[in-house]
């Protein structure tokens, strides 16, 4: 009875853990890029208070045994990298990835993040950076004069200059898969960053084998569904009831114990 | 203990001595006998009926456990005549005679024994994740697995890849594949996938990489489902007790992008939480009656005039 007031506990814990993940991705439904998170559960290990075999008679041995499991823990949160719905969005740098592959940005201290998020902008030197200013690798300049930006669906960016009926090729956008995309690290700013577990960046030019292909004046907003959080939060907050019924079926056990004198 | 089994004995041998405080002292022993024994009785059922709990407790925890399969306790009247021979008892049995219309065989000293943890390897319903790593099995079947202490057994299908390409479960244990020919090492049955984005699995298991077909996934069962037991993070392991070998799973489906749920269902584990609940307050109250059934032998019965 003890042990179930901790199994209820740890029932507890993990329904919080979900509720948080859940928390989470209603918040961000209107992120752009963002990829819903799905908490996963386990067992936690069994407790044999009697093994089978023993012997509980003259010519009888127990066949099964006594197990008695000690809880739930809390195996993963996973990112669901399905794509998102796209949006037009008629502006010139926004680009979404239709399939797989991230962009590449350079952080302030050197290192390379991967994003879905494609909302990207001209920086006061003419690079192309992210809202935060994490710099687009390969880097592209814009050149200052340059009026319309094309971006092809196999990445090219092209711009046209003053006095130039020709478009111009500045530069080569080229998006990262992984292995196992699941593995990233999601550290923020719409950020992830690579793990062992993910395995290292393969670079590719888009639309091109299984990258996805880039679509420029569009965005992907994200992938979380409204109606399924819903669900999710309701069965969620229903297990958490129930897991504290639990503690106070055993509570009640206990003070049946203690008035016992 | 007032009249613990050992010390009977030595009570009939003291009867004798004391042969004209015999009636009066039988019925002295048969009265704290019997209560003493009952109050074991009742805390037998009060420990089974806590068992009960601590498994309803960890069904309900994993109610959202993918795959997970609830446990239920098994109960059943144990009596001591059938454990011990008749000359260790100390008493006699009583024979069946008209006497004794109903032979009570060791009745009168019997306990609630925890047979054993049954597990329901009944379906739990699945939903759709879309993820293509997300492998769901309706029917009878397990998936192999490798883990560090040696090949297990489970139905979680969420899994998912590790560094190297290869598919894996959540804990990183490498899925194995049907053996193609006998004694074959184990790492080459791994699934490898790399950074093939076409993946498919058919119904049946057999795997589809980019555009080939490259195996089929290891699916086994038990005729008795029994010879799996629990080993914690959704792994079962073999049963050393039950002689019931592995064989290929035939009748089962693989649902490719679909979790199983938990075949918990939080109605009935609620209202056995209850009735366990009430079950306990009883067997208390019972040892409650026998506590005063004593306090009156002792205050009242022996009460020196």
């Amino acid at each position: 009875m003890i042990k179930s007031l901790h199994t209820a506990a740890t029932g507890m814990q993990a329904q919080q853990t979900n509720m948080d993940t859940i928390a989470n991705n209603i918040a961000n439904t209107g992120t752009t890029g963002f990829k819903k998170t799905r908490a996963e559960f386990e067992d936690l290990l069994y407790q044999n208070i009697k093994e089978p075999g023993t012997a509980t008679g003259l010519n009888a041995v127990s066949p099964t045994g006594v197990q008695v499991g000690l809880g739930v823990k809390t195996a993963a949160t996973q990112k669901d990298f399905s794509l998102g719905s796209l949006q037009i969005t008629n502006r010139d740098l926004d680009v979404a990835i239709n399939g797989k592959g991230f962009l590449q940005m350079q952080k302030s201290d050197g290192t390379i993040a991967y994003t879905r998020n494609g909302e990207l902008h001209r920086s006061a030197d003419g690079r192309i950076v992210d809202f935060n200013g994490n710099v687009l690798q390969p880097e592209i300049a814009i050149p200052a004069d340059a009026s319309d930006v094309t971006i092809s669906p196999e990445g090219e960016v092209s711009v046209l200059t003053t006095g130039s009926q020709v478009p111009q090729v500045i530069g080569q956008i080229e998006l990262a898969t992984f292995v196992n995309p699941t593995g990233l690290k999601a550290v923020g700013g719409n950020l992830f960053l690579a793990t062992p577990a993910s395995g290292d960046p393969v670079v590719g030019n888009p639309n091109q084998g299984h990258y996805g292909a880039l679509g420029q004046r569009e965005l992907e907003s994200s992938n979380v569904n409204i109606v399924e959080e819903m669900v999710n939060m309701i069965t969620t907050q229903r297990a958490y009831e129930t897991n504290s019924k639990v503690i106070q079926a055993s509570d009640q056990m206990l003070q049946a114990l203690t008035h016992l004198r | 203990m007032l009249c613990p089994d050992a010390n009977y004995n030595e009570l009939n041998r003291t009867r004798k001595k004391l042969g004209r405080w015999s009636s009066r002292h039988t019925l002295c022993s048969s009265l704290q006998c019997m209560s003493m024994k009952g109050i074991y009785t009742a805390v037998s059922g009060a420990m089974a009926q806590s068992d009960k709990m601590d498994t309803i407790a960890n069904n309900i925890a994993n109610a959202d456990t993918p795959a997970f399969k609830r446990d239920e306790q098994i109960f059943r009247e144990y009596l001591t005549s059938y454990e011990k021979q008749e000359e260790a008892v100390g008493s006699t049995k009583i024979p069946d005679s008209i006497d004794s219309f109903y032979p009570i065989n060791g009745g009168d000293k019997s306990y609630v024994d925890s047979a054993g943890t049954s597990t329901s390897f009944t379906q739990g319903s699945l939903i759709v994740s879309n993820n293509p790593l997300d492998v769901a099995i309706e029917g009878d079947a397990f998936f192999e697995v490798l883990t560090p202490n040696g090949v297990r057994w489970t139905r979680n299908g969420g899994f998912t890849l590790n560094q190297l390409g290869e598919l894996v479960t959540k804990q990183g244990y490498p899925v194995l594949m049907q053996e193609q020919r006998p004694e074959q090492p184990l790492p080459s049955r791994y699934v490898r996938i790399g950074n093939e984005p076409n993946f498919s699995v058919s119904n049946q298991g057999h795997l589809k990489i980019g555009d080939q077909f490259t195996g089929k996934l290891s699916l086994v069962t038990a005729e008795d489902k029994d010879v799996f037991q629990k080993e914690g993070n959704s792994f079962y392991r073999l049963r050393e007790t039950i002689n019931s070998p592995v064989v290929q799973a035939t009748k089962f489906k693989l649902h490719q992008g679909s979790v199983e749920k938990s075949n918990v269902n939080l109605v009935s584990e609620m209202t056995d939480m209850i009735k366990t609940s009430r079950i306990f307050e009883s067997t208390q109250k019972a040892i409650q009656a026998y506590d005063q059934m004593n306090g009156k032998l002792v205050n009242d019965v022996t009460r020196l005039k």
